[in-house]
């Protein structure tokens, strides 16, 4: 089979302009890096003004802002794949509460064992997670918008229903329940006791490699960045966009909804304020990881990275001693200068378009 | 007189006689309206109408809902007595609790019974219903912002600073020498006010410590204060200005901490038997949603005004191990 | 020069029409192409190309007429069909994701998997190696498969989607104004890709406004004009200067230059 002619000169010229890309530069390319960096650049800060805890080598501590990491960590994971995948769920912070109450409600009032309990519960997880993705595919209106709307009808269940059926707007007294002593060692307990780190870190982590083997290495994995990127093309040639669309609505409620598990049998309860306000920070971690907003690219492991910037500034201004009326601000600007600078990092590195 | 004519003459009788009863009724509600004394005066068999709008910056958690419990039980109360009762929570969302008095104003309430958290922004809304014969009780916070105003009735609360005082006195009667404070909320000058108290009264130093919502994540704010107290290891006491807060933080605080503080929930009086928690300041929220609805009634209907100048307090009452027991049984049932 | 035609063409159209209610898009439309040709379909905008190209990909159902491929006659329900016949199109938008890599989008709809169950696993290294060999068989070197796919050249662009189509098991490419949005010098290494295409063997439809590009690859050109078959003509019986002429326009220009001329004059 003869070869076309003279298409050496165009690959010649090809081949100069990639010369440059280097293997240190293709990994500033990554999203991921960008974070890594960031995150690595907001420890050291804190190490300097809050090294009156020891913040670099002070177990306690690293335990102290890796469990807060985590907490916003775990949903964070599928916030990022749904935003890759081209849409937003703002319900993930209020299912938290939802969840939780109604684990509370189950095991307190109708006196189920805990287990079946949270079975029925991540099914609820499930529940709203296909109304939230039908909703969106079917009517194709913004998932801003239709996920706004579950976030006020579950607002309303957390207090409305909860009252109707308890007369107050808290759960306690989970640990009654059957079965509690296992859920809370699987779920809340410390890993290292004596310095403080929750079991949460260990799931955090584990979700975080899921989500990322899931995003980089699988079929599925290649459906979603394309629904996010370009979703008609994407059907055009075959990739199922609505049901991939649906099934990562389904993926952010119950993880939602297991988080709002563990949380109840931390505290051991539930009250129904919990959770509110959240999705904005799970949607900072994803951003800050290296998430486009509009969809089609992204990074979960970036994402745990922006977790912990999240996690490290909580933690570090409280350490720090810095006046804590300052806190919204310090926060904001710890969170910008990190999402500048992995931005920085990964236009340097990349080619103009 | 013959057959006919005294059915005519009945007829007639009769017809006035619900004529009297109809314009009574009409007159009866003009004389609610403007508060005079025309409603008894013409006799109607009616009571006269009340239309009271709680409007506050609560939101969803255990201290509204025993507020709002509050304004239910005497919503249900009265309603015999032909008082009708909307609430909004605006979630401490000002702008929603200006919607909320806009709605009141233009429903045509007789009653606005209202919290302040922020009494610039809700000075307009509030100036608006006394031009129009309004009359205002505040609750909960905003005690002396709106004395001016005509139609101004009374506050029902508790005054924030003397509430932070008692908590203050305690922690020195205990023998604490520092103290964190923690605020749950960013914008609330009630808030700051208890800590201010709380500053003024303790013998030793008092610092602050805000987490912003919280309530919104409390496996977080555990953290927080953890991290706190490693980095100010001489801090001994610990005030929780929301039950919520307080529970949840007693696993992250030291062993020896001692431990105050606001509002009762289910979770408060059993850690106050078992020593967990040295005492809590209950303002009596159940009073503040009960008693406007109640002020409101008799204001409409006959007059009556509270307070003269004076706040009706509902606290602080001082919960701890002495009487924590009576008060239990009562906590549970989500009334304080 | 091309041998005697061959009884059977690899896809045919009959005498085909198409109406949406009282509008005529097309009119007893004929055309043909055959493994390794290149069929150039001639028209301006307007003249029922579009119409034409979602008859051939099966979007549409035609109403008359007749359309077989390999002399079988086929109706086709939906795209599914169409391509399952080996009829792959690509369209201006080329069906590819800017920000995804080559090697993803080469793939994307039908990634080849390693292991079963929940374990399956995307086969990255298989993408690699052959989205690059494949590429490189329409004369394209690419060393970084990595790069996205927003950062190729137009014309670089065009080689990943027709290598990926023929890879797919395309026997009839349909390719729908390739070269419309380039500019000179990429839309001559677009046109070498066409060339490249049919000498693997594919039938290639090259629909085009532009007779210029037409030129140079065509074995046979159809003109279309309102919805008609207006010319039809083999390689070596028509001149460049004549396509021109004959698409619609040429007449039109014509009474411009003697308007423009007389105005000159007087």
């Amino acid at each position: 089979m003869t070869t076309a002619p003279d298409t050496t000169a165009t690959t010649a010229a090809a081949d100069e302009r990639l010369a440059h890309v280097g293997p240190f530069a293709r990994a500033l390319q990554r999203p991921d890096t960008g974070a890594l960096i960031g995150a690595i650049a907001v420890f050291l800060l804190f190490a300097w003004t809050a090294r009156q805890v020891n913040w670099a080598g002070d177990a306690g501590v690293w335990s102290s802002w890796l469990n807060t990491s985590a907490y916003d960590g775990i949903v964070a994971v599928p916030v990022a794949l749904l935003m890759i995948g081209g849409e937003f769920d703002l319900s993930a912070g209020v299912m938290i509460g939802s969840s939780g109450l109604l684990l509370g409600i189950l095991t307190t009032h109708a006196h189920w064992n805990i287990w079946p309990a949270i079975a029925v519960v991540l099914l609820f997880g499930v529940a709203i997670g296909c109304l939230n993705g039908f909703t969106v595919t079917k009517t194709r209106l913004p998932s801003f918008i239709v996920t706004l709307g579950t976030f006020f009808m579950l607002r309303g269940l957390n207090a409305g229903a909860t009252i109707k059926i308890t007369g107050s707007v808290s759960i306690n007294d989970i640990d009654q329940a059957h079965g509690f002593a296992f859920a809370h060692k699987l779920f809340a307990s410390l890993v290292w006791p004596q310095y403080g780190l929750s079991v949460a870190v260990l799931w955090w982590f584990g979700l975080t490699a899921a989500g990322a083997w899931l995003l980089a290495r699988t079929r599925f994995g290649n459906w979603i960045f394309s629904s996010g990127g370009e979703p008609v093309s994407a059907r055009n040639v075959g990739v199922p966009v609505a049901r991939t669309k649906i099934v990562l609505f389904v993926m952010t409620s119950t993880v939602a909804a297991a988080w709002g598990i563990m949380t109840a049998v931390n505290l051991r309860g539930m009250q129904s304020n919990e959770g509110v306000g959240r999705e904005f920070e799970f949607i900072i971690a994803a951003v800050v990881g290296g998430c486009l907003l509009t969809g089609g690219y992204g990074s979960v492991i970036g994402t745990a990275f922006g977790a912990a910037i999240i996690g490290m500034a909580q933690i570090g201004i409280i350490s720090s001693g810095w006046d804590s009326n300052w806190v919204y601000f310090f926060e904001g600007v710890v969170l910008l200068a990190a999402v500048m600078l992995n931005t920085a990092i990964r236009r340097r590195a990349e080619r103009a378009r | 007189m013959s057959d006919h004519e005294t059915v005519e003459a009945f007829e007639e009788q009769r017809m006035s006689r619900r004529g009297v009863l109809v314009k009574g009724g009409v007159l009866a509600a003009g004389a609610t309206f403007l508060g005079s004394h025309a409603a008894e005066a013409f006799g109607a068999t009616t009571v006269a109408k009340t239309k009271v709008a709680v409007v506050t910056h609560g939101d969803t958690g255990s201290f509204w809902s025993v507020f709002k419990k509050g304004v239910d039980q005497a919503a249900s109360d009265l309603k015999a007595r032909n008082v009708s009762v909307s609430q909004v929570y605006a979630n401490n969302d000002v702008s929603k609790q200006v919607a909320g008095l806009n709605q009141a104003i233009a429903a045509k309430v007789n009653v606005i019974a209202t919290s302040v958290p922020d009494a610039s922004a809700l000075k307009d809304p509030l100036t608006r219903a006394a031009a129009k014969g309004i009359e205002i009780i505040t609750v909960n916070s905003g005690l002396g912002a709106f004395d001016y105003l005509k139609t101004y009735e009374v506050h029902v609360g508790q005054t924030e600073d003397v509430a932070g005082e008692g908590a203050g006195k305690v922690f020195s009667a205990a023998g604490a020498k520092n103290l964190v404070v923690v605020i749950h909320e960013a914008s609330n000058s009630g808030l700051t006010q208890r800590a201010q108290g709380a500053k003024k009264t303790f013998s030793g130093t008092t610092k602050t410590l805000l987490i912003p919502n919280a309530t919104s994540d409390l496996p977080g704010t555990q953290q927080k204060i953890a991290a706190y107290f490693k980095a100010n290891p001489k801090t001994d006491a610990f005030l929780g200005l929301n039950p919520d807060v307080t529970v949840a933080a007693l696993t992250s605080l030291p062993a020896g901490t001692k431990v105050g503080t606001f509002d009762l929930n289910p979770q408060v009086i059993p850690d106050i038997q078992a020593g967990k928690i040295l005492f809590a300041i209950d303002q009596q929220q159940y009073l503040q949603g009960y008693l406007p609805v109640v002020f409101a009634y008799l204001f409409v209907t006959n007059l009556n005004t509270v307070g003269n100048g004076a706040p009706v307090l509902t606290g602080p009452g001082i919960v701890n191990k002495a009487n924590a027991a009576k008060v239990a049984a009562l906590a549970k049932q989500g009334t304080r | 020069m091309s041998a005697a035609e061959p009884a059977t063409h690899l896809l045919e159209l009959e005498h085909v029409s198409k109406y949406f209610g009282n509008v005529v898009a097309l009119n007893d439309v004929s055309l043909y192409v055959d493994a390794g040709q290149v069929t150039c379909i001639l028209g301006d905008n307007g003249a029922g190309k579009s119409t034409l190209i979602k008859i051939l990909s099966g979007v549409h159902r035609h109403d008359g007429g007749t359309v077989r491929v390999d002399g079988r006659e086929v109706e086709f329900g939906s795209p599914r069909d169409a391509r399952h016949d080996g009829i792959a199109t690509v369209y201006q938008d080329l069906a590819m994701v800017p920000l995804m890599s080559i090697w993803r989008n080469f793939f994307l709809g039908e990634e080849p998997t390693k292991g079963r169950g929940p374990l399956s696993r995307f086969d990255i290294a298989f993408a690699k190696r052959v989205s690059r060999e494949q590429i490189g068989e329409m004369g394209v070197q690419v060393r970084d498969v990595d790069q996205t796919c927003g950062t190729l050249s137009g014309g670089e662009r065009q080689a990943v989607a027709i290598a990926r189509a023929i890879h797919f098991g395309a026997r009839v490419l349909i390719l729908d104004e390739p070269t419309s949005a380039l500019g000179v010098k990429q839309a001559g290494v677009v046109l070498r890709y066409i060339v490249r295409a049919a000498e693997r063997g594919v039938g290639v439809i090259f629909i085009t406004h532009n007779p210029h590009h037409a030129f140079p690859v065509g074995d046979h050109f159809v003109l279309l004009n309102r919805g008609r078959v207006i010319g039809d003509h083999a390689k070596g019986a028509v001149t460049r200067d004549q396509l021109v002429q004959e698409m619609a326009g040429g007449e039109e220009l014509e009474a411009l230059t003697h308007e423009l001329s007389d105005v000159g004059e007087s």
